[in-house]
């Protein structure tokens, strides 16, 4: 996956995950290293399951059992990693 | 029976729990249940059932010492189940029929198979993840004999949602009870005319995942465990207010329960979950039900 398109993967994740977020957290300033849930976006449960979903969406691929261990829950940057490789490993996807 | 009050009980008690062969110690426990309305004369349990069902008198009493024998049997089977013994428990368990959840799961659409703190329903859960490899149970606690998730904070939480909605889209069952206390949101529907607050978490699985709900309550029929289902709830159609179907779902749900309350007090345990609400809510808030529901439910004893 090139730069630019992983640059517009992680905008729409980063998009996604702010609006069920309920930390009052600006899109600019989420890096990689923002956790999800305390100390961080501060998902609860059910925002991340809503999330989930919106992501599939936006990434147009089928997430796994492995799209929910902790590894990749750590952070923002560990989501779009694992989107990211689903899609390299689907063979393209979007957006 | 002054035998019977303070630490004697306690220790006659403890002896049909955990001595007793399982079938002697029910018999134990039934002969020591004649004795429990007077020994606990207070109890918020039979205040609730002379306030739901109408009861009074030696009907009163009777219903409580049924109530108070399916509470300790199923602390006799848990002592089972701690131990391990697996042929005890496997002729325990052997008349459960689990024809509708089989004929749900033949579908492959997934099933939420949405239990409550209801009867003996740890046993039951050991009997269904024997039977069923394609389960997987989410709970607050999770024991060594039936493998899931647990939901205490809420990266577990999140963990555990979007696992069950993987498996349920893969055509498998998800077990979990629907009155748990963990959970960030929540949505107050009414328990025999009492405001409960429930969390929101199986009602949303329900709706994202596109499955069936089957209601599974745990409960007793000549001294063996059995499974009473409640009627579906069909999936979620697309596009629908979320919140709306999640109460909807939920008032479904509490509805089905506060029908077993008509059905074999040995059944309700009332113990845990949403009867642990039900019993911070003034009895006079408490609304009778009346009988004539019992038949409109299906699974009823």
């Amino acid at each position: 996956m090139d730069d630019a398109r992983r640059g517009k993967l992680r905008e729409g994740i980063v998009a996604i995950l702010v609006k069920h977020g309920t930390a009052d957290l600006a899109a600019a300033r989420i890096t990689d290293d923002t956790p999800l849930f305390d100390g961080g976006l501060k998902l609860d449960s059910l925002a991340f399951m809503q999330s989930l979903l919106e992501i599939e969406e936006l990434a147009k691929v089928t997430l796994d059992d492995e799209s929910a261990s902790r590894d990749v829950l750590r952070n923002v940057g560990s989501v779009v990693a694992h989107v990211a490789s689903v899609m390299e490993k689907a063979g393209g996807g979007g957006p | 029976m002054t035998l019977l009050r303070g630490r004697p009980l306690g220790a006659a008690l403890w002896a049909a729990q955990h001595l007793l062969p399982l079938r002697a110690g029910f018999a134990a426990l039934r002969w020591l249940a004649r004795g429990a309305p007077d020994r606990e004369p207070a109890a918020w349990h039979m205040r609730v059932a002379a306030a739901a069902l109408d009861l009074e008198g030696e009907a009163l009493r009777d219903w409580y010492r049924r109530l108070w024998w399916g509470r300790e049997a199923c602390l006799a089977a848990e002592v089972r189940l701690r131990r391990k013994a697996t042929r005890v428990l496997a002729r325990l368990v052997a008349d459960i029929d689990w024809t509708p959840l089989e004929q749900r799961l033949a579908q492959r659409r997934g099933v939420l198979a949405i239990g409550a703190h209801m009867g003996p329903h740890f046993i039951a859960r050991w009997a269904a993840a024997r039977r069923f490899d394609q389960s997987l149970f989410v709970a607050v606690n999770v024991s060594a004999d039936t493998e899931g998730i647990a939901v205490r904070d809420p990266a577990q939480r999140a963990v555990a949602l979007a696992n069950s909605i993987f498996h349920l889209r893969r055509g498998g069952m998800v077990v979990l009870a629907g009155d748990g206390a963990f959970g960030e949101r929540a949505l107050t529907t009414a328990f025999l005319g009492c405001p409960v607050t429930l969390r929101r978490g199986p009602a949303a699985l329900a709706r994202a995942s596109g499955a069936v709900t089957l209601p599974v309550a745990a409960g007793w029929k000549d001294d063996r465990v059995v499974v009473h289902f409640g009627p579906p709830i069909e999936p979620c159609a697309d596009r629908v207010d979320a919140e709306a179907w999640e109460a909807e779902w939920l008032r479904l749900y509490v509805g089905w329960l506060e029908g077993r309350m008509l059905g074999a007090p040995e059944d309700l345990r009332m113990k845990g979950g949403i009867w642990g609400m039900l019993r911070d809510s003034p009895v006079s808030q408490i609304r009778r039900i009346a009988a004539p529901a019992a038949a409109a439910l299906p699974g009823m004893a």
